[in-house]
């Protein structure tokens, strides 16, 4: 039974004032999805529909989504005649956006929602990881990825509300891709995974970033296999020694659904598909041409 | 507690237990039981309703959140001596055997070709990707959104 209290607050800083003001349990209530399958008990919320924050908005130097911002909208951002232009990041957030959960759940999990009620399998700190993105609060403070989920955000954020999450757009040129491995298409994954890179004469990779969600409870930076890629030339050969540096770089937690080793193959396979798939021009045939000699 | 909202562009006031009494429950209480409860952890849609025009699992809706907003429920479609065209071509197109995941398939049609009237398979699947069927297997589900294509724009 959901008799949570409910608080309305019309403007952001008596949302705040409510969330400070006493011993009483509250939480700020979102897209819901957590909230209403699983009520915390005895705790009153705070609803954060009606303050403005659903919004998307960018100019020559940020992208701005409003921490109410949905999944869906996410899902369909940019529009399809500025898609046509070229996309942020080779369309990095719309792939992942896609990618989480059903269309109804997209239409009302909440940007904000995904990244403060952090889950193994939540997809969106895996991209501010690899954006550099930042998270801004009510409060004032702004907090870089990498700080957000280096814990689990609830503890950073402390009774605060998540505002916006920032993006810059200096790099939007890079090429980014985003895959999720699961049972169903809209099951909850079993691993994401996504990488960020440049490439410099079509087939030797600058620079990388390469993330994963689902293998443990915080999202996860593969460093020493980056710095492996920097400058390499994507053979055959070197992509299967740098999937087998993912592989042990991994760390992965128990998960009922499946065997820690069946996600390290997993995750070698998405790698492969991710770097190896039809932006990464040249790569494929560079590789096709090394495995055919 | 009582909230007022639009149900099938009707104005209704509707007595719900607590702002996050889950829509599913308020709808079905208030005569509304084409929306059906499958497995209240947003995993199968039978119990999808238009918020606005977007298609949302009401079993994991806040009812408050509703005030003020429009709920197209299956009833606010056709009636049965009156089928509305989606309804119509799931019919034809034998898109329906139990007929338990149909009403939430059928609004989510009508979100998805509210917007985009003549969708491509990829758009079909991913609109209606949150509905599961146990009986039809599907294909006769995406016959069905795409009959209702050509017959709301006139064309069957
Ligand atoms: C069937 C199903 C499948 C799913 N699959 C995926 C998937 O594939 N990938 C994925 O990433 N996610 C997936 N999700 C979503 C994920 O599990 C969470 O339900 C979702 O991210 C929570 O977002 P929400 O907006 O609904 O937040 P809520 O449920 O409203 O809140 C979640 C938590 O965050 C806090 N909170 C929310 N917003 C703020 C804010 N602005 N400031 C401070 N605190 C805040 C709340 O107090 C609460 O503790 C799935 C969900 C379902 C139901
Ligand atoms: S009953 Fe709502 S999604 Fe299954
Ligand atoms: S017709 Fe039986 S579940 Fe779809």
């Amino acid at each position: 039974m959901n008799n949570n209290t409910v608080y309305l607050p019309k403007k952001l800083p008596e949302a705040l004032k409510i969330l400070n003001s006493g011993k009483e349990k509250i939480l700020p209530l979102a897209g819901g999805t957590t909230l209403l399958i699983n009520p915390t008990e005895n705790a009153s919320y705070i609803e954060l529909d009606g303050l403005n924050l659903n919004y998307i908005k960018s100019d020559k130097n940020n992208l701005s989504v409003g921490a109410m911002t949905t999944i869906g909208q996410l899902s369909v951002w940019p529009q399809a005649q500025k898609r046509a232009q070229g996309e942020p990041w080779n369309g990095l957030i719309r792939k992942c956006a896609i990618a989480i959960a059903s269309t109804p759940n997209r239409n009302m999990i909440t940007a904000g929602g995904n990244i403060v009620g952090l889950r193994p399998w939540s997809a969106l700190p895996g991209v501010l990881l690899l954006l550099d993105g930042k998270i801004i609060t009510a409060k004032g403070k702004i907090y870089p990825a990498k700080e957000f989920f280096s814990k689990l955000p609830k503890t950073i954020l402390g009774k605060d509300i998540v505002t916006e999450i920032r993006i810059p757009l200096d790099n939007k040129d890079l090429i980014g891709g985003w895959k999720k491995f699961s049972l169903t298409s809209t099951d909850y994954p079993i691993l994401s995974m996504g990488v960020l890179y440049k490439l410099k004469n079509k087939s030797t990779i600058e620079n990388i970033k390469i993330v994963a969600t689902g293998l443990t409870i915080l999202p996860q930076r593969f460093i020493k296999t980056e710095k492996l890629l920097k400058n390499k030339q994507l053979t055959a050969n070197t992509i299967k020694l740098l999937t087998k540096s993912l592989q042990d770089e991994a760390v992965i937690s128990a998960d009922i659904r499946v065997a820690k080793d069946y996600k390290r193959e997993i995750l070698g396979a998405i790698f492969l598909e991710l770097i190896n798939n039809k932006y990464n021009r040249g790569a494929t045939e560079v590789a096709e041409k090394d495995k055919n000699k | 507690m009582k909230i007022e909202t639009f149900i099938n562009e009707e104005k209704k006031k509707l007595n719900i237990k607590g702002y996050t009494e889950p829509l599913l429950d308020v709808l079905r209480r208030h005569g509304y039981i084409g929306a059906k409860e499958g497995c209240r952890q947003g995993q199968c849609g039978a119990c999808v309703v238009l918020i606005n025009g977007l298609a949302v699992n009401s079993c994991i809706y806040p009812a408050g959140r509703t005030s003020g907003k429009k709920i197209t429920t299956i009833e606010g479609l056709g009636k049965p001596n009156n089928l509305d065209k989606i309804q119509q071509a799931y019919l034809e197109t034998g898109a329906v055997q139990c007929g338990y995941c149909t009403p939430g398939m059928v609004l989510s049609t009508k979100s998805l070709l509210d917007k985009n009237p003549m969708p491509k398979d990829e758009e079909i699947k991913l609109a209606l990707d949150g509905n599961l069927c146990r009986c039809t297997g599907y294909v006769k589900i995406i016959d069905a959104v795409k009959l209702a294509a050509k017959k709301l724009q006139g064309k069957k």
